[in-house]
């Protein structure tokens, strides 16, 4: 994770800490989306810039605000934006890729040893400008020749957003989005274009984009058959029964044992009791059951 | 392969640890008084015992003055620290900071403080966990959390060079260490650990804990088995393991420690285990630092 470098804030009073944790609270019970005691300070900065904008002085007005107010919905969308601002980049979250790379991906295909066409399709579902589906593309190219040797894969990247979307196919960054890239991939899979990089022709063959509203019930039942789910940050703007249906949705896409990946700290608690939440190290995710109820684990 | 070592040498071997200056001279009074029933503990008494070797004193200053315990005013003085600390906790730490002082030298290049923190970490993370699904022994889970891989670090000591193939085979192989311990010469730590907490006459919980916490059948042992087990697990998935990561998924709710824990523990189904592994991560950092605090002074 990044160093925020909020460390050094002045420390709250306990009755302005009380409202902070309030403020967690009611963040994660509507979005899903926790702030581990380590990262209040984090909270706390992204709530004052938000304070200074409606006009509130205290966390406790603030709290207020977010509970009472007739924009409450509104404003929990903007503080959303800020506590997630920022973290779209190519290779984002390390121990969710390293699971998907290293476990994810090698017991899927392992679950298709029967089938006589072994095709993996995987749904990166609100890909803003496309940073996640690239590096997801990237990681199966550098495994094409062993995990996935005989296989194909496809990768579905869909947004609501048809600016975020151009950007997206365009495919062209500039440094900050690649920090995370390693030398060796970069020189492998972008090309120099001005003063940024685009992502070379064979990585855009694999990901294809379209727009997609995820309440959209008539077009969600089409996206049949994934084996991975990737929804990082999105399903926090949902609430209440919009957030269920969407969740099901994504659970009746998903094949038997497939996997459901959130964005970092979020978590479907109170949302959803079909998906299983497993482990991997650093990291968390959602199965779906296997047919026979023996999702595979060990 | 390595050389396969017998139990009654390990036995002999601990016995040896003995020559080891500060631990008798600590850990036996400290183990008589952990075998007492906590209200014939005498306060006075474990205040001296802390005094009579300064960084043993200055451990318990610092652990009591860490967030962790969230205290709002700085304690200074040795007895605000034992009664800020609590009796079990205050057993755990020094019992730790005994053992850190004879672990600390055997080590070759395996990093003890790693094991520390797996250790520390576990001892939160059991406490929190008995916490959260109503056990009515939460500080009992933290020493046994504390205490539960002893044996490996028993290991260190008497037979560093098998320890560490067994170290190498897990990683390269990924698979969990007890197993390739038991690869690499014939048993793990579950019974080194057996007979040091035989030895040493640790609580009967602790002792049942480190012998049992891999076993596959927990039905018939104590709930802190299992929620160190499950403790245990969190915090290798976390990142406080053995410094290294086993790439493996985990479906907790599967695990036969999670089925046994519900038979007692109704309030385990209501556990919202993904806040509580989102959490785990402030503990993390603090564990980190009280580590290090721990083997600076």
């Amino acid at each position: 994770m990044a160093d925020f470098g909020f460390a050094q804030a002045p420390a709250l009073d306990p009755a302005a800490t009380a409202h902070l944790m309030r403020i967690r609270d009611l963040v994660y019970q509507v979005a899903g989306i926790f702030q581990a005691d380590s990262r209040l300070n984090f909270l706390r900065d992204r709530c004052e810039r938000r304070m200074k904008i409606v006009g509130t002085v205290t966390l406790r007005d603030y709290y207020q605000y977010l509970t009472t107010s007739p924009d409450r919905g509104g404003e929990l969308h903007q503080l959303l934006n800020e506590i997630t601002i920022g973290e779209t980049c190519f290779f984002r979250n390390e121990p969710q890729l390293n699971a998907f790379r290293q476990v994810v991906i090698p017991q899927t295909i392992q679950s298709k040893q029967r089938l006589p066409f072994k095709h993996l399709r995987i749904w990166s579902a609100g890909c803003s400008t496309g940073e996640e589906p690239y590096t997801l593309a990237m990681l199966l190219l550098e495994d094409s020749n062993t995990v996935l040797r005989g296989c194909t894969f496809e990768i579905l990247a869909t947004d609501l957003n048809d600016r975020s979307l151009e950007k997206a196919k365009a495919g062209i960054y500039d440094d900050y989005a690649l920090r995370n890239l390693s030398p060796v991939l970069k020189m492998k899979y972008m090309r120099p274009r001005a003063e940024r990089f685009e992502v070379i022709e064979s990585v855009k063959a694999k990901v294809s984009f379209s727009r997609c509203n995820l309440l959209d019930d008539s077009r969600m039942v089409f996206m049949k058959a994934m084996d991975v789910i990737m929804c990082c940050n999105v399903l926090i703007y949902f609430e209440g029964a919009a957030k269920r249906r969407v969740i099901s949705h994504f659970y009746n896409n998903l094949n038997p044992g497939g996997y459901f990946y959130l964005g970092y700290s979020e978590s479907l608690f109170g949302f959803n009791d079909d998906f299983r939440l497993v482990h991997f190290p650093g990291t968390t995710a959602y199965r779906k059951p296997e047919r026979n109820l023996e999702a595979g684990t060990r | 392969m390595s050389e396969i070592v017998n139990l009654d040498e390990v036995r002999q071997r601990i016995r040896n640890l003995d020559s080891v200056p500060i631990v008798p001279a600590i850990l036996r009074p400290l183990l008589n008084q952990l075998n007492r029933p906590p209200e014939d503990v005498k306060i006075g008494s474990l205040v001296e015992l802390v005094a009579c070797e300064n960084s043993l004193a200055a451990k318990c200053l610092q652990m009591a003055n860490s967030p962790l315990f969230g205290r709002a005013k700085p304690v200074n003085t040795i007895r605000g620290a034992v009664i800020a600390l609590g009796i079990q906790r205050l057993h755990a730490i020094l019992l730790s900071a005994c053992m850190i002082d004879v672990f600390r030298t055997a080590n070759g290049d395996i990093d003890v403080t790693v094991f520390w923190e797996h250790s520390f970490a576990c001892a939160l993370v059991a406490q929190q966990f008995a916490r959260k699904i109503n056990h009515p022994e939460p500080e009992k889970a933290h020493l046994a959390g504390l205490l539960h891989d002893l044996g490996l670090i028993l290991s260190l000591v008497i037979f560093p060079e098998q320890l560490r193939n067994a170290i190498t085979a897990s990683k390269n192989k990924n698979i969990p260490l007890e197993v390739a311990e038991r690869e690499t010469y014939g048993y793990s730590h579950c019974e080194t650990g057996a007979v040091a907490a035989q030895e040493w006459r640790l609580p009967k919980e602790a002792a049942e804990v480190i012998r049992y916490h891999h076993t596959d059948d927990f039905s018939d042992h104590d709930d802190l088995v299992s929620i160190v087990h499950l403790s245990d697990r969190l915090c290798q998935l976390g990142g406080l393991g053995y410094g290294y990561p086993l790439m493996i998924e985990v479906d907790m709710l599967k695990d036969p420690a999670w089925e046994a824990l519900l038979t007692h523990h109704p309030d385990l189904r209501k556990l919202d285990l993904a806040r509580f592994t989102f959490e785990l991560e402030t503990y993390f950092v603090e564990v980190k630092k009280m580590v290090a605090v721990l083997f600076r002074v």
